[in-house]
């Protein structure tokens, strides 16, 4: 249930319910202190469709909804009403959102995650090895990674009440989900698809934690897959990439997804005065975790002489800079209860959207800090209390320009930090530790979700010979899509370690 | 190929997306705001009372790539982006001599040679 709280200018609040769900269930008001016995009097004296439990009094969400108008003119459940968001407020219950403007109540639904409301959990994952690997259509990828995630969130076809899936180039398919739906079984309620580039992935994450918050679906599968190495030609792959260019006035120039990368590292490495040796580390660190994942696309060791002896894709980027062009698929399942210890929850999002084209790019301001920065504040966290992060490596200059504006390195550090293996299994800030999408693959929309599946892996601790030893509380996911052009971030923690 | 048409009163201006030789910059009326790329409305401040104007071509390179495509097998090329005099950033073909915080003349050149169009902007660095 949402409870939609308007905050008022000097910090007073103005409550208005709005976008009561559906749900059948039963919303528990609790009755400790005296606003809310009074509270519980003023339902009970309205006439209101409810029970009592006890101390508690429990009312559904759609008579809340229905009679939310009639209750707001009664001074007495109003100062009531006000008084019990503030003790919820004052628990740390309720989530103060970014921008100010809108404070928004959210029904704990579960186990607490250090000490916030889940917005969601994530109860089920599923990821294939990433390869080259000829035969498998894409929907067969889809389907491979939802069998998984399905299985390892106990559930099956019948369950699932809405399906999100990603596009997939070599589908080109106008109703991805729909597809899907039909190939693996599954008759949601809801389905739909989803095009934000690699950002896709984690935009879905955040529509399945929207829908089950809302009470709109109780479970939600989020699914992504792609024969992109397999299913056309290399060339044509980079020819549909590119058209994250301006038709009109970027694609004719001639330039191509590698060549805008390139462009945001030719001005990076101009403005902190660095070498190309210094984008090489991050993808020598890369290959170094992918090295002990079975699924990496990648698992042979390379050092910063191979990167740079690779071939020139365009300068100053060579392949080794370069992801590669894989087969492969995700899938995860998210849901609004959690009744597993081995339940990571989404505990804060964001976003943000300021171009599509690199012309318009503010090179200061792309979007990654205000997407990770809201994401962190509903999370109630800082930078500082992440303990895993993966964020989106298509091209080792993507790693570096996100890493240093969500702010886990300082400005032009993210090189040295990698070759000072901060980023490793070991250091402060374990980044990647599938290999990312440099040496774990990239498949398209999945490639983005595979980072989401390695963090909830090492949260869970089970990730096997990778798995990081110290205790890790929290993580942090980064994606973006187009050319740094479409940002999506999301905190997820464990409910077993949470303080 | 198309593209917006600009204002009424600049109608017939043409820039190098519809064959002409030519840069068009937009500016807004109200607020001075300029830019490059197609807008429905002046990005900063909404407002309708646009202007599309030629850009005089000269300006400072701020990122630049050489893109080696094998699969087409043609010679390497060179991309910049470029921030113009008048206070935008564009695309445009380069030499692969120049570099970051060159100064700049934009010309123009095929974008495959040898046919002779479609033309897209190409720089030099300026003498």
């Amino acid at each position: 249930m949402h409870i939609g709280v308007r905050r008022r200018r000097g910090g007073g609040l103005n409550v208005r319910l709005e976008r009561a769900s559906d749900c059948t269930g039963m919303i528990q008001i609790e009755s400790n202190g005296a606003d809310a016995v009074v509270l519980k009097n003023a339902l009970l004296a309205a006439g209101v469709a409810g029970a009592v439990d006890g101390n508690d009094f429990l009312v559904s969400c759609s008579w809340l909804r229905a009679e939310a108008g009639v209750l707001q003119d009664d001074p007495a459940w109003r100062r009531a009403f006000d008084a019990l968001i503030r003790l919820h407020q004052a628990d740390d219950r309720y989530l103060l959102q970014m921008d100010a403007v809108r404070v928004r109540a959210v029904e704990d639904h579960g186990p607490q995650a250090g000490g916030r409301a889940a917005l969601g959990w994530i109860t089920g994952i599923g990821i294939t090895p990433f390869g080259v690997m000829p035969g498998v259509s894409a929907l067969e990828w889809q389907t491979r990674a939802a069998t998984e995630a399905l299985a390892d969130a106990g559930h099956c076809c019948d369950d699932v009440d809405a399906l999100l899936v990603g596009y997939a180039t070599t589908l080109g398919h106008l109703m991805p989900a729909n597809l899907l739906a039909e190939y693996l079984g599954v008759r949601p309620a809801i389905a739909f698809g989803l095009n934000v580039g690699g950002a896709t992935g984690l935009a879905m994450l955040a529509q399945a934690v929207a829908l089950v918050s809302s009470g709109a679906a109780r479970c939600v599968l989020v699914v992504a897959g792609e024969n992109r190495a397999s299913g056309q030609s290399r060339e044509r792959s980079i020819d549909v990439l590119a058209q994250v260019g301006h038709r009109h006035y970027e694609v004719p120039v001639g330039a191509n997804v590698p060549g805008y990368y390139a462009l945001l590292a030719s001005a990076y490495l101009h403005r902190y005065d660095l070498e190309p040796t210094d984008l090489a580390s991050l993808a020598v660190q890369m290959r170094r975790h992918a090295v002990d994942h079975p699924g990496a696309q990648f698992r042979s060791p390379i050092s910063v002489g191979d990167v740079l002896g690779s071939r020139m894709i365009a300068t100053p980027l060579r392949l080794l800079d370069c992801c590669p062009i894989s087969d492969g698929g995700a899938a995860v399942v998210v849901e609004a209860r959690s009744d597993s210890g081995r339940d990571v929850a989404i505990t804060g999002l964001g976003h943000a959207n300021r171009h599509q084209h690199i012309c318009e790019a503010n090179l200061d301001d792309l979007g990654a800090r205000r997407s990770s920065q809201a994401a962190l504040a509903v999370a109630g966290v800082g930078l500082d209390e992440v303990d895993i992060a993966g964020v989106y490596d298509s091209f080792t200059i993507t790693l570096a320009l996100l890493l240093e504006e969500i702010g886990l390195a300082p400005p032009g550090a993210a090189g040295r930090l990698a070759r000072e293996e901060l980023f490793s299994r070991e250091g402060d800030l374990p980044v990647n530790t599938h290999g990312g999408l440099l040496s774990y693959g990239h498949c398209g929309v999945a490639g983005g979700m595979a980072h989401l599946a390695e963090v909830v892996t090492q949260l869970r601790r089970e990730a096997g010979e990778r798995q990081i030893w110290r205790r890790l509380r929290r993580g942090l996911v980064h994606a973006d899509g187009g050319v740094l052009s479409a940002h999506v971030t999301v905190v997820l923690e464990t409910c077993t370690e949470a303080a | 190929m198309t593209t917006t048409a600009g204002t009424k009163e600049e109608a017939g201006l043409q820039d190098w997306t519809q064959g002409a030789a030519s840069v068009l910059v937009s500016a807004c009326r109200s607020c001075g705001t300029r830019w490059y790329l197609p807008h429905a409305a002046c990005p900063s401040c909404g407002s309708d009372d646009t202007a599309r104007l030629p850009s005089a071509g000269l300006g400072v390179i701020v990122a630049v790539t050489v893109i080696h495509r094998r699969a087409s097998g043609g010679e390497p090329v060179g991309i910049a982006l470029v921030d113009l005099d008048e206070g935008v950033r564009m695309m445009a073909r380069c030499p692969t001599s120049v570099t970051v915080g060159d100064r700049i003349a934009l010309g123009f050149v095929s974008a495959h040679p040898p046919a002779d169009t479609p033309l897209v902007p190409s720089c030099q660095e300026a003498t």
